[in-house]
């Protein structure tokens, strides 16, 4: 009853899933605190300088950060079905979400990417010619700039490891339904989706209210 | 099950070891094989521990005049950072746990190979990456900032190749998180049937707790220096005073990272000399749980005392004192093991052969590490000895005396596991000896000058403590002997040394229950655990005298297959 | 053919139903918080913000990244990643609001004086 998913040192596919899943988790854990540090020198910024942050908060385009935030969460919902049809066993169903996870993803980068044009545009990168006075505002787009564009990195591979995936399912390379591959990746897709559901009030939300 | 004559068939030699299953450069190349990949490891290791060991040597050679008659400024300055970066994050990190906990862990928990064998194989490649960019960056100049990264110098002003160095360290360190991910998954879910948690060797537990550490510190250190880089090649101002940036923003983030590398290097030297004490004074470990006890201990409050780096950088007085106190607290499991491995000793059948002089020399030398460690995290005491050479010798102390030790015992102690050969004991114990002294000898002076007023990072210094220079770089002559002896006599045991039987030493722990050198799936049959670690002699007994010769195999830990 | 095409849309709805409403859960949160974000709360905006942000990953981990119904291992390895994060700040933040007035943030003196940061740099206790 062996599957051929099931690989050196285990004994037993369920036992290879769990560890899978553990060791998924694990570098979740040091995922947050990779992107937990970054909330740490922006949360500190914030305490000295209150006013300054949130004046600079209010020159983010809250038009892109809303789409992508429902885009990102759309995603999470196609990802978690995709990862429920290769537990039943659904071929074409797996595809099929992995495919909108991607594509989803892809809208999330094009997005980012004309509010980033826009940005320059309007003088948000940090530098002489900057857009506000305030020597501090400058140091909320230093965070908008490395966060964002971190976050996208982590997008990024997630993107093409969904696509990766996607195509070895259709081309029935491997026994989807046994390993442990794509629930892990849900868990990763999963994992970019929760930072930038703490980053949207970070860089969207501060300072909106009158 | 048991009986004796499994043991003479261990003993004879087999052709299927891992070492003679395929030996194309291919074959090395694309191994999934944990000790394969643990000896790559050796080879990356051992090349930076030579390069960084070449920039002591010169740090040495220069600072025996006071003058600086070597080198310029510049050119100091990219020397001892080029130290620090290799010795740090391409010696030390690494050291132990991707070699012998690489080779080990598995052996030791009665597994066939690691929990994710490609992914094992994947962080060697990273780290050489890692080490092809640090490699770049000394060919090309090198960098000037120091090992730790220091904005806004590192990141405003430098003029050196701060950015490959940065990249190295953050490629290096996602190779370390992976390295960490395998044995944390590896030891909760490859266990043999019977070896329960509290029947790990401690070893195991420490290479446990070290990967904790790697697992929940490393991305601090990788986000510190991607903001360096961000600050660096974009200018975007994150620690930027100008801006109202706070350049100790970034040393607390550096240091969340850095300070409990410290523990990263240590931990597994704990391991490996609880094994070395155990075996060669043929005596349990005295207090097994609380030595576990002491290393998770270590491992989570070692992350709260960062800030005893900061004292004298504008942190607040309160997060001083707190870093000071929780500093203290620290030592506390650390003197536990101290004292445990000494009443270990107590009436123990103690063999002074070349391992168990490493790691008696590790208990010295790390005992003096450590209590000068409680000096510098005293305020009023560190306000006056920062940065200067009395931190340098206590750093050496724990890094250098205690570490490396332990890695040369553990060296010599597992070199019949690995190569299936003896090394010579008496070359060993004389290099073992010799080390001891040429340690003491280089670093000691160290403490003297840099309590008298010694700073560090400098090349000219004033004409009184040149003696002290002179002292430390005559021992650094010796200690390089020391380190360089090994190499030569243990390449001589590859090929005309002793054949090692499966169990020279009389040890427990499932590793020596495999051939020397082990077939490429560690063991013909699962071992079954049916006892705890270290049974060298019946509870409420002490051990008896064994021929060093004729020792008891001592039936590790259970049953064989 | 009509039996396996129940079969079929039951499937469908075993597969969507729950993360479609988990979905729209999130979308709802999205739309609460951007309205929330535009309210004067006298100061609990951002209260507000990361509130509903908790909602929403604690959604995300519980039913899609299946943390509810894992072993308790899985959640332990995420539980030391909040911890330690939490630790990091904690101990960071005995730092910023205990520092004395030479060791504060200062901006360059001209700048300061512009008006828009014209409070003293530092934290100031309320």
């Amino acid at each position: 009853m062996s599957s051929p998913a099931l690989h050196e040192p285990f004994e037993a596919i369920d036992r290879q899933r769990l560890s899978a899943a553990l060791g998924m988790w694990v570098f979740l854990a040091s995922e947050i605190l990779f992107f937990g540090s970054l909330f740490l020198g922006f949360t500190v910024y914030r305490s000295l300088h209150p006013q300054a942050i949130l004046e600079a908060g209010r020159e983010t385009n809250v038009v892109f950060g809303s789409v992508n935030t429902a885009i990102l969460l759309i995603s999470s919902v196609t990802m978690a079905v995709a990862d429920k049809a290769a537990e039943r066993g659904l071929r074409r169903m797996v595809v099929g979400c992995l495919a909108a996870t991607a594509a989803l993803g892809l809208a999330f980068l094009v997005l980012k990417g004309l509010e980033y044009r826009e940005d320059i545009h309007e003088h948000l990168v940090p530098g002489p010619d900057f857009k506000l006075k305030t020597p501090a505002a400058q140091l909320f787009f230093g965070f908008y700039w490395s966060m964002t564009a971190i976050h996208a990195v982590h997008l990024t591979i997630g993107i093409a490891a969904v696509c990766l995936f996607a195509w070895r399912v259709s081309r029935r390379a491997f026994d989807f339904t046994a390993s442990a591959a794509l629930p892990s990746l849900g868990l990763y897709w999963h994992l970019v989706d929760i930072i930038w559901i703490f980053l949207y009030p970070l860089l969207y939300l501060g300072g909106r209210a009158p | 099950m048991t009986d004796m004559t499994a043991e003479s068939g261990l003993t004879a030699p087999r052709s299927d070891t891992y070492l003679n299953h395929g030996s194309t450069l291919w074959s090395w190349l694309t191994t999934t094989d944990h000790k394969r990949i643990a000896l790559l490891y050796f080879g990356s290791i051992t090349l930076f521990f030579f390069i960084g060991g070449a920039a002591a040597t010169m740090i040495r050679l220069e600072l025996i005049s006071p003058n600086g008659a070597l080198f310029t400024n510049d050119g100091y300055n990219r020397l001892f950072t080029l130290h620090g970066v290799i010795m740090v994050w391409f010696f030390l990190v690494p050291s132990i746990p991707t070699t012998f906990g690489n080779f080990l862990l598995p052996l030791m928990i009665g597994a066939s190979d690691v929990a994710f064998p490609r992914l094992n194989l994947f962080s060697w490649y990273l780290n050489t990456v890692g080490g092809l960019l640090v490699v770049a960056c000394l060919v090309l100049g090198g960098v000037d900032t120091g090992w730790t990264f220091y904005t806004p110098f590192s990141s405003m002003f430098s003029n050196s190749y701060v950015f490959l160095a940065v990249a190295a360290v953050f490629v290096v360190g996602f190779s370390t998180i992976a390295t960490g991910v395998n044995f944390i998954v590896t030891v909760h879910a490859l266990r043999a049937p019977g070896m329960t948690w509290f029947r790990l060797p401690l070893f195991v537990w420490t290479q446990y707790a070290t990967a904790i550490v790697i697992i929940l510190a490393t991305p601090v250190l990788a986000i510190s220096l991607a903001l360096i880089a961000a600050e660096r090649l974009f200018g975007l101002p994150i620690f930027d005073p100008q801006h109202g940036g706070d350049p100790v923003l970034f040393q607390h983030l550096f240091w969340f990272y850095s300070h409990p590398a410290v523990y990263i290097m240590i931990l597994p030297a704990f391991g490996v000399v609880s094994e070395l004490i155990a075996c060669f004074s043929r005596r349990q470990v005295f207090g097994y749980t609380a030595m576990v006890w002491a290393i998770l201990g270590i491992s989570v409050i070692g992350f709260f005392v960062w800030g005893h780096h900061m004292f004298v950088a504008g942190m607040s007085p309160f997060a001083a004192l707190v870093f000071s106190f929780l500093s203290f607290i620290v030592a506390v499991p650390s003197a536990i093991k101290v004292f445990n491995w000494t009443f270990t000793l107590y009436r123990g059948q103690i063999y002074f052969e070349a391992p168990m002089l490493y790691a008696l020399g590790f208990i010295g030398l790390f005992t003096i590490g450590g209590l000068t460690g409680l000096f510098t995290a005293s305020l009023p005491i560190d306000v006056h000895v920062t940065d200067s050479y009395f931190v340098v010798a206590h750093f050496h102390y724990v890094m250098v005396g205690g570490s490396v030790s332990a890695f040369f015992g553990a060296l010599h102690f597992w070199w019949p596991k690995i190569s299936g050969r003896m090394a010579p004991d008496g070359w060993a114990r004389f290099a073992a000896i010799l080390m001891f002294f040429g340690f003491n000898f280089t670093f000691f002076p160290q403490f003297v000058m840099g309590y008298l007023g010694m700073n560090r990072r400098y090349h000219h210094y004033a004409p009184e403590f040149q003696i002290y220079h002179v002292a430390s770089s005559m021992g650094a002559v010796i200690l390089a002997a020391a380190y360089l002896l090994p190499m030569g006599y243990l390449t001589w045991s590859l090929f005309r040394g002793q054949k090692a039987r499966a169990n020279p030493w009389g040890a427990t722990g499932l590793e020596w229950q495999t051939s020397s050198p082990p077939p490429k799936h560690n063991f013909d049959q699962r071992p079954v655990v049916t006892e705890r670690a270290y049974v060298y002699h019946p509870d409420q007994e002490s051990p008896r005298h064994e021929e060093p010769n004729a020792r008891e195999p001592h039936n590790p830990q259970g049953q064989r297959g | 053919m009509s039996r396996n095409a129940r079969d079929g849309s039951i499937t469908a709805w075993h597969l969507w139903g729950s993360s479609a409403l988990v979905g729209v859960a999130l979308m709802l949160l999205l739309g609460l918080t951007l309205w929330l974000a535009y309210e004067p709360l006298a100061g609990w905006n951002a209260v507000a913000s990361y509130t509903i942000a908790l909602a929403k990953a604690l959604l995300v981990v519980l039913i899609f990244m299946k943390l509810a119904r894992s072993p308790w291992l899985l959640s332990l390895a995420a539980l030391a990643g909040l911890v330690w994060l939490g630790t990091l700040f904690a101990i960071t933040f005995t730092d910023y609001p205990f520092r004395q007035v030479g060791e504060r943030i200062q901006t360059i003196p001209s700048e300061r004086s512009q008006g828009a940061d014209a409070r003293p740099p530092g934290w100031t206790f309320p």
